[in-house]
């Protein structure tokens, strides 16, 4: 009774307030997912994670959703989807009545030098025909790249605040560049969404020398005659999670960033040395790996860890209690002496 | 009789008031002053029958993995916790965060959920500055005690205990504890053995493993 007591607090809480649901990496209507402190904000890493939203609408108003993620993690230079460091992608999919409303990635990691980060989101809106549409603005790569070195390749440029897509501002400012990627390679495909999703990644990203920042948004819409499908209930247990690899991988060292600020408009290119090999062989098709923390975890403070003994506590009070009532009799004794000598003075 | 014998008998009941009230003292202060205790496993594993726990109401269904879903709430028949679930992540450092409520455990989110194929885990303390804590009594479960996880899709998954075991920290199993088996798992954790008040931890881990047997509503329902 009482777990199904603290179900419906929960059922009700997630109603009332879907959006602010704490983890949020696949739960409508927002997603979020590789930022700190789920992904490292040292150096030497090589961050690829992805989002694909698919939002539909039918014509009699039924809204679902379905959100895939995936998440690797690696030393510097290992490649999706070998991932050692976390033992290969998480992958998973979940579908949701709700429309996905934002998305949320890849913001203020790796901020240490020498990494790298690949971040994509794909929004594909199947609504019905008619569906009126609104422009999708951009706010991109303002402040990124400005580091001794560094290579720029955004399209298109956008400064609109509140933008629909805000992504790769303030990144990869540290100078150079990782392996001959462009410092900061960011753009915006759709120029128009027929529902209202913001994307809001890699900003102040891969900020340490010798790091590179590639993410990219996509918006496409299909305008479909007939109803499109109005999945509500989450699917369970039909194999829409997907595997990863179990990654034998043989990490060597997350790289080290050696990267520093270059100086600006040297032209000196401040190359990251991150290194990393991987060798991941694909999972059996269910399993869904995840992170290996470090370390045990520090569950105690220790409140439990002594006790009173009662029996020393006991002889103790009967010990004060004794001399209380010694006290007592001392007092007493002391007064009959002084009565007797005052008694025989009178006579 | 001499002026002096009622003088000297005072006397005595005062140096008698002085020793009983060094006794006490003594001895409460020896009563209330910390005394180690060691949270370990319990000598007999099987000092009690496993709990049944609570079956759904159909037919317990096969366990097959289910699709991702964030835990919301946890219940421990056995130990008397039914408690909602906080979400737990990593640290700077790269060690797992502890929930910051010691009455609320922590799932682990970037790890499977409960009910995916893989091990899902659960962190919680066990006390707190002040006394015991939310899996204060994990370490007493057996073999067969159930424990509950709510879904926040709806479902709840109910595992069956399998081991309980305790590791020092520094040979803490985290591949073993975090990484898959193959099946779905769910994982509870907190601290035990013997506190350290030097470091202000405990040396060593309870870890028990339980793996799924019923969902509700069923998979594929």
């Amino acid at each position: 009774m009482g777990l199904l007591a603290v179900l419906s607090v929960v059922a009700w809480s997630a109603l009332a307030a879907p959006g602010q649901a704490q983890a949020a990496v696949n739960t409508a209507p927002s997603v979020s997912q590789c930022n700190p402190p789920d992904m490292p904000t040292s150096a030497g890493f090589q961050i690829t994670c992805a989002v694909t939203v698919v939002n539909n609408t039918s014509s009699t108003g039924a809204t679902s959703s379905t959100v895939t993620i995936s998440a690797c993690e690696g030393a510097a230079g290992v490649v999706f989807p070998s991932c050692p460091l976390n033992l290969g992608p998480v992958v998973s999919t979940t579908s949701s009545s709700q429309l996905v409303t934002s998305v949320n990635q890849c913001n203020g990691i790796v901020t240490g030098g020498g990494s790298n980060v690949y971040c994509d989101v794909t929004v594909t809106n199947n609504v019905p025909v008619g569906t009126t549409t609104a422009g999708v603005t951009v706010d991109q790569c303002i402040g990124s790249a400005t580091g001794g070195g560094s290579t720029v390749r955004c399209a298109p440029n956008g400064s609109t605040t509140s933008a629909t897509v805000t992504q790769c501002n303030g990144s990869a400012t540290g100078g150079g560049t990782y392996a001959g990627e462009p410092t900061v390679g960011c753009t915006v495909t759709g120029a128009t969404s027929a529902l209202p999703v913001t994307v809001n990644q890699c900003n102040g990203t891969a900020t340490g020398g010798g790091s590179a920042v590639t993410c990219a948004t996509t918006v496409r819409n299909n305008f479909v005659a007939s109803v499109p499908p109005t999945t509500t209930a989450p699917t369970v247990g039909s194999g829409t999670t997907t595997v990863p690899a179990t990654g034998a991988g043989s990490t060597t060292v997350p790289g080290s960033g050696s990267g520093t600020t270059g100086s600006s408009g040297s032209g000196s290119s401040v190359t990251g040395t991150g290194t990393g090999t991987g060798t991941g062989s694909s999972g059996s098709g269910t399993t869904v790996p995840g992170v290996v923390p470090l370390g045990a975890p520090a569950t105690g403070r220790g409140g439990a860890s002594r006790t009173d003994d009662t029996t020393e506590i006991a002889l103790g009070l009967l010990a004060l209690a004794g001399a209380g009532g010694a006290a007592a009799l001392a007092q007493r004794r002391r007064r009959v002496p002084a009565e007797s000598v005052e008694s025989s003075e009178d006579e | 009789m001499t002026p002096a014998g009622p003088d000297r008998t005072g006397r005595r009941w005062w140096v008698a008031v002085g020793v009983l009230v060094l006794v006490g003292a003594g001895c409460l202060w020896a009563g209330v002053r910390s005394h180690p205790v060691t949270l370990g496993l319990p000598d007999r594993p099987a000092h009690r029958a496993p709990a049944t726990g609570v079956r759904p109401a159909s037919a317990p269904t096969p366990p097959v993995g289910l699709a991702r879903s964030v835990p919301v709430a946890l219940g421990i028949p056995a130990i008397g916790v039914s408690v909602f679930v906080s979400q737990l992540g990593l640290n700077a450092d790269r060690t797992v965060q502890v929930p910051t409520d010691s009455g609320v455990p922590g799932w682990f989110r970037l790890g499977p959920s409960p009910g995916q194929v893989g091990s899902a885990v659960i962190l919680g303390h066990v006390d707190s500055q002040q006394g015991p804590a939310v899996f204060f009594n994990l370490r007493l479960l057996v073999p067969g005690d159930r424990v509950e996880v709510g879904l926040a899709d709806g479902a709840v998954v109910t595992f069956a205990v399998t081991s309980v075991a305790m590791y020092t920290k520094d040979q803490f199993p985290a591949q073993q504890v975090y990484g898959s088996h193959g099946y779905p798992g769910l994982q509870l954790v907190t601290c035990g053995g013997t506190f350290d008040a030097q470091t202000g931890h405990y040396l060593s881990n309870i870890v028990v493993s339980t793996t799924l047997v019923t969902t509700h509503p069923s998979a594929g329902a």
